[in-house]
């Protein structure tokens, strides 16, 4: 039934690599990754296809996390909330052990996907087909409330940040209407449909970060060299002791914003990390190298890989940008995927199982023993390091799009924006939550009066929506305590 | 240190002249790197999947190394409006071409005056109205008799805006005013939806009665075996398919100003403004070799798309004409703002 | 009352409506943050705004590398649409390592030459050539 030999493996491995790669280069994703590889798998069986596409897929989430924690730039969207903590950590000298406690997380988190993607494809594909627009507009939501959790102590502002970044993201096309909004004329054509994620990420972490540095002028490397390897902590597989909790919630929640369709891949993480953050006793150590961070950030994001592809097996709904374009290696074999894929296709489905099981371990294989040397990266005196890391930005950006100008100068507005709030004190994770969340947040209220007819008590009328703003609420309430408990203690000293 | 200058200086030259070597300016495809856009930022719509196919088989009549790089409509009409005219980019697209400046998305200098126009290299007839199985109407006029019979009832139709799904929509309501007068037609609405994916869930979670979308990719929810909650059945489709046995518009009678409605999407090469008639002559051949290419007809139907070559010329004025009669149509519709739900 | 919780989506206006929501949480946030330093300010006696003791650059920065960045970058986009990706690279590339590294040894400068054309040609082989992703 299951297709396997020495051609698979070899692709699997080559394509983790690859996709490993892919999400360690900032502005490279594992999408990119898979839409540049589709082509040539029409040159396989849809079987071998597979352990391509699924290899750059869990490569590509995972990749990510090592330049986030190295040199606190995200490779992907979703590992923003891995460099809160494993930055710090590799600041204290700790870099291997972070990216190794981020790996672990990491199968744990693909694994776990992989299970209920097994056992529970076809329950949870009716379950996600119940969730409406209204119900994803509070998901949404609730992904927004890591803002409050996240400024501490100064919680008006990083709030007014979030909206600012949400307004950011509204400018372009509408796409029900097709009418430009908050767009000067002059750049009409370039910004039909407006600023684009990559760039504005990189731009307001990578970039802003070398205008920092250049400022300062440039002078060491990230840590000491001789702090490395000494007084650093080793990293123990006892670090994950009394994490199975936050594995097991964390990998959950990014699993099921996996399945929802059209619930993007960063909600994940923003939302696992802030319910670490909520669950945790010590809440006060998180974003300055906790564990349970990283731990919460990592398993989430592999958790997303098996949660996507639920509905895209059972659906034919992706269930993420990058399976969305998975759909593409299925029609090119003119294979449907949706409701009749499982029952008709037997060998496929066991074949991808297998295939996302064989990744998972490659990418575990792959990254665990070779980090030591790649942390390595953070001794490289900065003066060399950015130019390449400017180089780099710019290819990723420009890919983005397949070739866009215009979304190079986005990489340098967006950094030079990035630079002035960290000088005005206006912070910059907020803001591109906000910007990550805006457009969906936007859609889904729009869809969900479309549907009532314009009376905003449909918010309110939905049982899974009464739960959700429970949930709201208590985020909500905790990150007040928190946020004043934070206040009080500045005071006092 | 002068001679490391030099050095860098000749290693930079030699790569230089070699990557122009390249893009040597001579007339034709052969040896060139040529970039297919298209209008479509998806990699799964009809849009890519034929550019895909096409390009693949195109490279090996030209010569070529064609890249297809989906950068959305916008884009790529400024692409291929700013791109030299050397065959170094061209586009792959369908009728969005022309519909985006008609229904005033985007500017007069997109129009298809501004471009040469090529071979047309297929056509997707593919696209359809379904509905829920269990709705109480099996096709497009039934949904008018059922609405006549049921005056409280009304239907809510999912299209998107400014697309080949608002044209179809138009005329269809056109000619149910013409045919059971402007009550009926005040009862069938429009919800605005996005990608097939989403109007799939509008009909399962209830917010739309019908959907307007691509043959291929909802057929799968037809068959025996569905879920009751997934199940749909079409109700309609724009243009006669192959082994297809769904009543098209045409035979359910419904006409446009007296003709019987019959929509196609039409694949056609865009090249920038300026192309040398050599280049468009080079491409008219190549197209007409794939579309004889029994492989390239079979990778097409797998698809539900149809290998359909037109020479440039002949393209030319059936476009345009094509062009010019939906002008007419959309000018004389209803706007959205009164065919939505409000 | 019930049209208070009503929110009329007309299409052609659709695009308008969450921008118009979301300036007006903005406002709303401002005069909160305004009122909160206002009464802050109160208490503590202090003037509202003071730009004492603040500055914008830190103190001594680095005028040449700061302006030289944003300058350099600039230029750079600029040049690669002219010139193409894989020559502008090794040139700017090079220019940045300079202006960074800031010294006129000789053996820097090698670095720098060499860092850049290790890295630009790598960066074109692989994702120019071998994977053909459209590079400017």
């Amino acid at each position: 039934m299951i297709v396997f030999g020495l051609l698979q493996f070899v692709v699997a491995a080559v394509g983790v690599v690859i996709g490993i790669i892919f999400g360690a280069l900032p502005g490279m994703t594992a999408t990119m990754a898979i839409a540049i590889f589709l082509p040539l798998t029409y040159a396989y069986d849809i079987t071998t296809s597979m352990y391509l596409l699924l290899g750059l897929y869990v490569g590509g989430i995972s990749g990510g996390l090592v330049p986030a924690i190295l040199i606190n730039i995200p490779g992907t969207p979703s590992s923003i909330t891995t460099g809160f903590d494993g930055h710090p950590m590799a600041i204290r000298g700790e870099g291997v052990r972070a990216l190794r406690i981020g790996i672990v997380s990491s199968l744990f988190g693909g694994i776990f996907s992989l299970l209920v993607l097994w056992l529970f494809t076809p329950p949870l594909a009716a379950l996600a087909i119940k969730f409406s627009a209204v119900e994803k507009f509070l998901i949404i939501l609730f992904a927004m409330t890591v803002i409050a959790a996240l400024s501490k102590g100064n919680m008006t502002k990083g709030i007014f940040a979030g909206f600012l970044g949400v307004l950011t993201a509204l400018a372009g096309t509408f796409a029900d209407n097709q009418k430009l909004r908050l767009v000067p004329s002059m750049f009409k054509m370039d910004m039909l449909s407006g600023f684009q994620l990559l760039p504005v990420l990189i731009g307001l972490f990578a970039i802003s970060q070398v205008l920092m540095e250049a400022e300062s002028g440039m002078k060491k490397s990230i840590v000491k060299p001789t702090k490395l390897g000494e007084e650093a902590k080793k990293f123990k597989f006892s670090d994950f002791k009394g994490q199975l909790v936050n594995l097991i919630r964390s990998s959950s929640i990014g699993t099921f914003i996996g399945i929802l369709p059209g619930v993007g891949g960063s909600a994940a993480s923003l939302l696992s990390y802030s319910q670490a953050k909520s669950f945790s006793k010590e809440p006060e150590k998180l974003g300055t190298g906790a564990v349970e961070g990283l731990v919460a950030s990592e398993s989430s994001n592999n958790g997303l890989t098996g949660g996507a592809l639920v509905p895209l097996l059972s659906l034919g709904i992706p269930g993420d940008s990058t399976t969305a374009v998975l759909i593409g290696a299925f029609m090119l074999q003119g294979i449907q995927v949706g409701p009749l894929f499982i029952t008709q296709n037997p060998g496929i489905w066991n074949t991808m199982l297998f295939a996302l099981l064989i990744c998972n371990i490659i990418m575990f294989l792959v990254m665990f023993y070779p980090v030591k040397y790649i942390a390595n990266i953070i001794k490289i005196p900065k003066n060399r390091l950015y130019p390449v890391v400017i180089i780099m930005c710019i290819v990723g950006a420009y890919a983005s799009r397949n070739g866009n100008m215009f979304d190079v100068w986005t990489l340098l507005l967006f950094g030079i924006i990035g630079y002035l709030f960290i000088k005005f004190g206006i912070p910059v994770t907020p803001y591109l939550i906000g910007f990550i969340l805006g457009r969906d947040l936007e859609k889904y209220f729009i869809d969900s009066l479309k549907g009532s007819g314009g009376n905003l008590s449909i918010f309110f009328s939905r049982p899974i929506g009464w739960v959700i703003w429970g949930l709201i609420f208590i985020s909500l309430a905790y990150a007040y305590y928190d946020n004043r408990k934070a206040k009080k203690q500045t005071i006092k000293v | 240190m002068k001679k490391v200058l030099s050095l860098v200086l000749i290693m930079v030259l030699g790569i230089t002249s070699l990557v122009g070597c390249a893009k040597k300016d001579e007339v034709g495809f052969e040896g060139k790197r040529v970039r297919v856009v298209i209008g479509s930022t998806s990699t799964t719509g009809d849009s890519y999947m034929i550019a895909d196919v096409a390009s693949r088989y195109l490279a090996k009549e030209l010569k070529s190394n064609n890249k297809v790089d989906a950068i959305g409509a916008g884009p790529a009409l400024d692409a291929i409006s700013t791109a030299k005219a050397d065959g170094s980019t061209i586009m792959i697209f369908h009728d969005m071409t022309y519909l985006g400046i008609s229904f005033g998305a985007f500017e007069q200098k997109y129009a298809l005056e501004n471009m040469v126009i090529g071979p047309r290299i297929g056509t997707n007839p593919g696209a359809c109205f379904a509905a829920s199985a269990d709705a109480p109407y099996n096709d497009m006029v039934e949904l008018c008799e059922y609405l006549v019979e049921n005056p409280t009832e009304s239907v809510r139709v999912a299209v998107e805006a400014g697309g080949v799904s608002h044209i179809a929509f138009i005329s269809y309501y056109e000619w149910v005013i013409a045919t059971y007068g402007q009550e009926v037609a005040d009862r069938i609405d429009v919800v605005v939806g996005g990608s097939t994916a989403e109007k799939s869930q509008m009909l399962w979670d209830g917010n739309a009665d019908i959907i307007f979308a691509d043959y291929s990719s909802l057929k799968q929810y037809t068959e025996e075996g569905i879920d009751a909650q997934l199940k749909m059945k079409f109700v309609a489709i724009l243009d006669e398919i192959e082994g297809v046995d769904v009543p098209t518009f045409a035979e359910q009678g419904v006409t446009l100003n007296g003709e019987p409605f019959v929509f196609s999407k039409d694949f056609i090469v865009y090249l920038p403004k300026g192309t040398p008639q050599e280049l468009v002559d080079e491409l008219d051949v190549a197209v007409k070799a794939i579309c004889e290419d029994q492989a390239f007809i079979d990778d097409m139907a797998k698809l539900t798309y149809q290998a359909a070559y037109m020479p440039s010329a002949e393209a030319k004025t059936y476009i345009i004409a094509k062009r010019d009669s939906l002008d007419a149509l959309i000018k004389s519709a209803p706007s959205l703002d009164d065919l939505t739900v409000q | 009352m019930a049209d208070f919780f009503r929110v009329k989506i007309v299409y052609s206006q659709s695009h308008l409506v969450f921008p118009k929501i979301i300036i007006g949480i903005l406002i709303i946030l401002a005069v909160i943050m305004l009122l909160q330093r206002v009464m802050k300010a109160k208490k503590e006696k202090k003037p509202i705004i003071s730009l004492k003791n603040k500055r914008f650059f830190e103190e001594n920065y680095d005028k040449l590398k700061f302006y030289g960045t944003i300058v350099l970058f600039i230029l750079y986009i600029i040049f690669m649409d002219i010139i193409g990706f894989l020559t502008a690279s090794i040139i700017f590339v090079t220019l940045f390592n300079l202006l960074y590294a800031a010294t006129k040894e000789r053996k820097s400068v090698i670095v720098s030459i060499i860092v850049s054309v290790v890295t630009s040609v790598i960066l074109w082989f692989i994702f120019g050539f071998v994977f053909n992703v459209t590079l400017p």
